[in-house]
């Protein structure tokens, strides 16, 4: 099951280039979505052994897993109009913009690649396995950066694929040392698999476990998007098409998150868990300082929700920094940036294509121009600052409580000030988007619902509906997977 | 400290000492024909390596001449073809010196080479000695490599530097690979051609959008 869960997305990727109907070859991201969903349900419920000692599925990989399949298939609902709307080979004469797309045979291909990628993610319990699917996933992502073929967006490929492939060179060279670390003379050869090297973590040696340590993290830090590693992430999201922004935000950076997380794992296991804490509170605050500056004043509304993307996985690296119920709101927070994140990509979208500009000053009248993409952008603001009744709200409050339980000196001061000033930055940025008079420049067709596809408007609702019911109601079995979850992050 | 070199074999010293010049070589390079060739030289004796580390007397198996060539084929043929293709599709245009200057360049990496010997000599035993000998040339090859990405210019030069840095890391790992990871080796192998294709791909499309591969004039996304 563990295998046919992998192989799945890989060979509809590779179906994509034989079926020459579009809309059947569009049908295949829901439908390979839906189906990893429901396999990753299954596997939980027989609980499926591990896979030939490198591929397992427990509870942080199965919570990423889920997650990932379920916003893939809510993005892919959105995708499938999109490029339907988009055209294949079409160029796009617009207003403001002269584009032509990839082929779509290629973009359907390379999402494709992408789930599979990020489904290897979840599941490898092998160090090394894990660094090749991570780097599946920087490969996949960059055509789908490039899909508008803008110069910009080449200039944000370009920077994205040089970055992250650095980013992920100096990964690998931390799990050779980590793998020197685990080694000794008196026993034979510890295996990179997670269990072994959790069995086997008292033994370690300490410097080279750090050395790794510190190069792991900078390696996966690049792609989560840590500050100061951070500088392809705004380009990126901002110049990739919103499906591909919202899958960079809401998937592709958690699977690097898992790989710290893993890496967290075996620290607290081989007894560096202070150590591994530290550097999580000291990044976590790092970049939410960083996104908070580069968020209040932002003009551009793209760039902005990439910063705000650097800002959550500031507070989930600070939420397991702290650990006891901040890790669990560390995990709270990881579904919720994922549902918020990648409902407010997808409308950034339904925003451009009837603005065709990402300056905010000069966007006015969204609520009268797009009635439903402009009140589902407010609530999305809501939402990613952290307002009840949104669940990022729940797991912020958690990560504070913790904190001040903990007595953790300036930092909750800190955590406080960064999510204010955000609060302030954004929702100024929204509501002038959202108020004001409709500009006089743009065309008048565009006025009123008919531009709002069913489709356009129903996955973002679907996904912030989602972050706003995890705030009110947790169902038990959600529960016992946050916790499970947490509880591998927990010393 | 460095004279763990010597606990290595005439052969395969000779190999690294071939990486090493090439390393000074690619950084003193204006031409970027001549880095080609380097980076291919270094490709070969790179991919050399794990066959002139096996124990001889109990013969070199099969599964690691394979290896080798599948290396070698790949690291000292399918890249450098895919880079020589780009220069050629590119067409010839002025050197650009890099950021620190030719001398610097150099300098800085020998430099490199002799932070690498500190740093060799201070690091804790591991269960593998022969790791510790060859932690001071790969280290030094990889910061090579980071000065190659940081200081050139031309977007070429800098998936080279990528390659170097990838070489390091490559001589790094020589000494952990066991018999069962063969799978591994592969698919990092795999990931990192893959990863150099769609370098070279989005370079193809830099020339053609932007006409300049050269990546201090591609800076127009800033806050």
């Amino acid at each position: 099951m563990l295998a046919a869960l992998v192989i799945l997305p890989f060979f509809a990727a590779a179906l994509a280039f034989f079926i020459y109907n579009p809309k059947i070859r569009r049908a295949l991201l829901p439908l390979t979505s839906i189906i990893e969903f429901a396999a990753a349900l299954l596997c939980r419920k027989q609980g499926s052994t591990a896979l030939w000692n490198i591929l397992a599925l427990d509870d942080l990989g199965f919570l990423v897993l889920t997650l990932t399949c379920l916003l893939f298939f809510v993005i892919s609902l959105y995708a499938v109009d999109y490029l339907a709307y988009e055209g294949e080979y079409g160029v796009h004469k617009r207003n403001r913009l002269h584009f032509t797309n990839v082929p779509e045979a290629v973009f359907t291909a390379c999402m494709l690649l992408f789930l599979g990628s990020a489904v290897l993610v979840t599941l490898a319990c092998h160090l090394g396995l894990l660094w090749v699917a991570i780097e599946g996933t920087t490969i996949a992502c960059a055509p789908l950066i490039y899909f508008h073929r803008t110069p910009q967006s080449l200039e944000a490929t370009w920077k994205y694929i040089i970055i992250c492939s650095v980013g992920i060179a100096f990964a690998l060279l931390g799990n050779f040392l980590l793998d020197v670390a685990w080694q000794t003379k008196d026993t034979p050869p510890i295996p990179m698999t997670l269990s072994d090297m959790l069995r086997t973590a008292s033994g370690v040696n300490a410097p080279w476990f750090k050395a790794a340590y510190i190069f792991i993290f900078i390696g996966y830090g690049v792609k989560m998007g840590l500050a100061p590693m951070h500088t392809w992430l705004p380009d990126a999201h901002s110049e990739a098409p919103s499906p591909v922004s919202a899958l960079l935000s809401g998937a592709l950076l958690n699977c690097a998150f898992l790989g710290v997380l893993r890496l967290h794992q075996l620290s607290l296991a081989a007894g560096f868990g202070s150590f591994s804490q530290e550097l999580f509170v000291l990044f976590g605050l790092l970049s939410m300082l960083t996104a908070t500056l580069f968020i209040v004043g932002q003009a551009d509304f793209k760039r902005m929700l990439a910063y705000s993307s650097v800002e959550h996985m500031g507070i989930l690296l600070l939420g397991v920094g702290i650990g006891g119920l901040a890790a669990h709101g560390g995990m709270l927070q990881l579904v919720c940036h994922s549902l918020t994140k990648g409902a407010l990509f997808l409308l950034a979208g339904n925003i451009l294509r009837v603005y065709h500009v990402k300056i905010i000053s000069q966007i006015s009248g969204l609520g009268k121009v797009l009635p439903w993409s402009g009140a589902l952008w407010l609530a999305g603001f809501l939402a990613v600052a952290g307002s009840p009744p949104f669940g990022i709200f729940a797991s912020e409050f958690m990560i504070l409580r913790a904190m001040l339980q903990k007595g953790f000196g300036l930092v909750p001061l800190l955590y406080l000030l960064c999510l204010g000033a955000i609060f302030v930055g954004m929702g100024l940025a929204c509501l002038r988007m959202f108020l004001g008079t409709i500009p006089a420049d743009l065309p008048a067709p565009n006025v009123g619902t008919e531009k709002e596809r069913l489709l356009f408007v129903l996955p973002p609702f679907i996904l912030l509906l989602l972050c706003a019911a995890l705030s009110l109601y947790q169902p038990e079995w959600l529960k016992d997977i946050l916790s499970a979850a947490a509880l591998h992050l927990i010393t | 400290m460095s004279l763990t070199l010597f606990i290595l074999s005439p052969w395969l010293q000779a190999a690294i000492g071939l990486i090493l010049i090439i390393n000074l070589g690619l950084l003193a390079a204006e031409r970027q024909q001549i880095c080609i060739r380097l980076l291919t030289l270094q490709g070969f004796a790179v991919s050399l390596i794990p066959v002139l580390l096996a124990d001889a007397p109990s013969g070199v198996p099969w599964s690691l001449m394979l290896t080798t060539a599948v290396f070698m084929l790949i690291k000292g043929f399918f890249l450098p073809f895919m880079l020589k293709k780009a220069h050629k599709t590119l067409g010839q245009s002025a050197p650009t010196p890099p950021q620190l200057g030719y001398n610097l360049s150099v300098l800085a990496g020998f430099s490199g080479f002799a932070f690498s010997l500190w740093l060799a000599g201070r690091l804790p035993a591991p269960a593998n000695p022969t790791f510790l000998a060859l932690f001071a040339p790969a280290f030094a090859t990889i910061l090579a490599g980071l000065l190659l990405i940081v200081t050139r210019r031309k977007a070429l030069t800098q998936i080279m530097g990528y390659l170097v840095m990838e070489n390091g890391i490559f001589l790094l790992g020589v000494p952990l690979a066991r018999h069962e990871s063969f799978w591994l080796e592969l698919s990092i192998l795999l990931d990192v051609w893959v990863g150099i294709f769609v370098m070279v791909l989005a370079l193809y499309h830099l020339n053609r959008t932007l006409h300049t591969t050269d990546v201090g004039r591609i800076n127009s996304l800033r806050d």
